[in-house]
């Protein structure tokens, strides 16, 4: 876990990067009870998605994102808050990278606030750092 | 607007908690040193929000329908989610707004220990309809 002495804004926690095929999708989508069929069905995405194809799960984006923060935290217990912005879809198939950066501290509270992102390789902002954010209780 | 919809109640099994972990990647969940509890992955918490968003809209006042995109996603966690917990989650309508041919509507989820009524997570998600009005 970091500690309070060895944060500083500008500071990026160590990013993760995975690419999000059909299988994903449906173990995401079995796990988390989000049976939407934009996620699995191609014949419903076709008619419904953003795209016009098969779209990740916003929160599968979140879930790995927040992976990352917690991995950084040392612990679920230390990551007090989550907000994403699902901003650009995230169509099946992207390798996604998950990054966030340290950009306010708290003296008082102990706390850092990231901002925080996921984005494929053709930089479609699935998760906006813009207003994408989590706040991370330090040692 | 300040619509409710009836509380449920959820009980966060270790299986679940696994079944989560694995489809997001994490290693196990976590198990805190001092008190030999398990604890989930904060997003976790999508299994007993977001993931009744489905059923929540099978309204007929809203129309049931799959057109919906999730637009953001917030959580706060008053206190780590445990193996074991029963929450007491209330929906409830906390802004509807139109853009263009596009509903917003802001979905609050506060989530209580259904033991003491103390606050767990408050989710609070923006789901945006296509209404096919212009």
């Amino acid at each position: 876990m970091p500690s309070w002495d060895e944060v500083e804004v500008g500071q990026r926690i160590p990013t993760d990067r995975e690419t999000l095929d059909q299988a994903h999708l449906i173990a995401y989508a079995a796990a988390s009870g989000d049976l939407n069929p934009l996620h699995w069905d191609p014949d419903v995405a076709a008619e419904v998605s953003p795209t016009g194809g098969i779209i990740a799960h916003g929160m599968l984006n979140m879930g790995n994102v927040s992976r990352a923060v917690t991995r950084w935290a040392g612990g679920p217990e230390r990551v007090l808050s989550l907000a994403a912005t699902f901003k650009a879809p995230c169509p099946v198939g992207s390798t996604v990278t998950y990054g966030g950066e340290v950009v306010e501290l708290d003296e008082h509270a102990r706390t850092a606030t990231l901002a925080v992102w996921a984005e494929t390789e053709d930089g479609a902002k699935v998760v906006d750092r813009r207003s994408s954010r989590a706040v991370v209780q330090l040692g | 607007m300040g619509h409710s919809y009836p509380p449920y109640r959820y009980e966060v099994s270790r299986e679940k908690v696994r079944e989560y972990a694995a489809a997001t990647g994490v290693d196990g969940p976590a198990r805190t040193a001092e008190r030999g509890e398990v604890i989930a992955p904060p997003t976790f918490a999508a299994c007993f929000t977001v993931g009744r968003f489905d059923a929540l809209f099978a309204d007929p006042e809203l129309g049931a329908h799959w057109n919906l995109v999730h637009g953001s996603q917030e959580y706060v966690f008053h206190r780590p989610v445990r193996v074991g917990d029963v929450l007491a989650c209330t929906p409830r309508i906390v802004d509807l707004r139109a853009r263009g041919r596009l509903d917003v509507l802001t979905l609050q989820i506060d989530c209580l220990d259904a033991d003491d009524d103390t606050p767990v997570v408050t989710s609070r998600g923006t789901l945006i309809f296509f209404t096919g009005k212009e």
